[in-house]
């Protein structure tokens, strides 16, 4: 090609990468002490490194890990994967105050969305992920839920409610999603959980405008039971 | 009619498969068209919807057809461009529905990018979807006239095939008298991020040089040169389907 009709790399602009934003809402209670905790930060390793493996994901995925037991706490604020440091979530002990973590679950994503508007970035719709082994024990989830089924509803948020073990209430975590019904995890499977998690995530962040994404029902049961 | 103006508008174009469809053996759902008459020039570039089975087929017959009608009934489209749109997308979806022969309209989405340009120096574009539209006035003022109309979510857009989606659309007209356009470049979303800066506004350079290639090459060079620069370059930054025409006049 000739010299006159040559446009360098350099002269194009470099917008940042559409970014998905995906919040770990975790239950850190008591009851999680022990294997639970263990099998699950084993779990959040392997979604990153697997994300990681898959470049266009890897500079799209932001994560976000919330845990709650008495009160909810942020252990990793919104990054991209690269930049995590905080991978290992503690069970601090306390009762399950699920509705105090999906709500700073919310604020959370509510705040990274107006960042986004604000320098022009891209964004696919956020992804919660809820995962609990218990009964809440205060009301704040009935509140909650109905926000996060208000926002599931006009399509600005997918719901993952995942019960982990025999102790997990099936029918609380109902509440959280109108469209898909909860999951529970079999035995202490993290690991094929977030393995499929990773995948699912990676196709959303390379679909195109106008492409309906389906999650892949059928990799759910490598890891899950629907109840 | 004054003619001199329009005759020197010069367009070139081309589509180009994006890496991301050649590895799932997908065709090019882009397509690109140009159109003139005595006294208009019409360009369109549609983007076939990723999930439509057979937009590359909707694209193609839409831009072809949105150019005729543009050019050819430009004046009812200047002066009553709303009316006109609605009446273009009706017809334009009926010419669907004939070769779809029975399967759904909506794999024949599409989104569209367009404009009409006239001798007299009027101009007008319109735009559905994702893509855009910059524009140069005078010799060297550059301006996105029409950013991409998307939803909250990056993969949410309007096509020609929505419900509503002749309400949706972003019309842009010049004045009666205006003589100060003298480019435009209008892509489809494979270069949406690559063209301009989505906070600032900011154009591309390339996009200046590009503008200032009609005037050292004919038409048809420069169409080839479009193509091999989207091929060889713009690709490193971009794996979608990729769009791009370059209509410029000299600046006299």
């Amino acid at each position: 090609m000739s010299n006159d009709f040559r446009v360098n790399v350099e002269e194009l602009i470099s917008n940042p990468s559409n970014r998905v934003p995906v919040v770990l809402c975790l239950d850190a209670s008591g009851s999680m002490f022990g294997d639970p905790i263990r099998e699950l930060n084993n779990g959040i390793e392997l979604f990153i490194n697997s994300v990681k493996e898959d470049h266009i994901a890897a500079a799209s995925v932001e994560l976000c890990i919330i845990t709650f037991s008495d009160n909810a706490q942020v252990v990793e604020d919104f990054c991209g994967l690269g930049s995590v440091s905080h991978t290992q979530v503690m069970s601090t002990g306390g009762m399950t105050n699920l509705g105090a973590g999906v709500n700073l679950a919310l604020d959370r994503l509510q705040q990274r969305k107006a960042l986004y508007q604000k320098t022009g970035v891209e964004y696919y719709q956020p992804w919660l992920v809820l995962m609990t082994d218990g009964v809440p024990t205060t009301s704040e989830h009935i509140a909650a839920a109905e926000e996060t089924c208000r926002l599931e509803s006009t399509k600005k948020l997918v719901v993952f409610p995942i019960g982990i073990g025999s102790g997990a209430d099936m029918s609380v975590l109902s509440m959280f999603s109108k469209k898909r019904p909860p999951l529970k995890l079999k035995g202490l499977n993290f690991r094929q959980f977030f393995d499929w998690l990773s995948k699912s995530v990676s196709r959303v962040s390379q679909s195109m405008p106008g492409e309906h994404i389906k999650i892949d029902t059928s990799g759910i049961a490598a890891w899950g039971d629907i109840q | 009619m004054i003619l001199h103006t329009y005759k020197k508008w010069r367009v070139s174009g081309a589509s180009v498969i994006g890496t991301s469809h050649t590895k799932s053996k997908t065709v090019c759902q882009d397509a690109w068209a140009a159109y003139r008459t005595q006294t208009v020039l019409s360009v369109c570039v549609c983007d076939g919807a990723g999930s439509a089975m057979f937009s590359d087929e909707g694209a193609t017959l839409v831009s072809k057809f949105l150019t005729q009608l543009f050019a050819d009934k430009f004046k009812f489209a200047f002066y009553r461009p709303k009316k006109f749109v609605r009446l273009a997308f009706s017809i334009a979806k009926n010419k669907l529905r004939k070769i779809a022969a029975g399967r759904s309209l909506r794999e024949f989405a599409c989104t569209v990018v367009l404009a009409a340009i006239h001798a007299d120096g009027r101009w007008l574009t319109l735009h559905l979807g994702d893509g855009g539209i910059i524009a140069r006035f005078d010799e060297n003022k550059f301006r996105v006239i029409s950013p991409p109309l998307k939803g909250e979510f990056a993969n949410e857009t309007v096509f020609i095939t929505s419900f509503g989606a002749s309400r949706c659309v972003n019309i842009n007209r010049s004045g009666i008298r205006a003589k100060n356009l003298t480019g435009l470049a209008l892509f489809s979303d494979g270069l949406e991020r690559i063209l301009y800066n989505h906070q600032t506004y900011e154009v591309a350079l390339a996009v200046e040089n590009m503008m200032t290639w009609q005037d050292k090459a004919d038409e048809q060079r420069i169409s080839g040169a479009i193509k091999q620069n989207i091929t060889e370059v713009f690709r490193q930054k971009t794996d979608d389907d990729c769009s791009l025409i370059i209509t410029t006049r000299k600046i006299l």
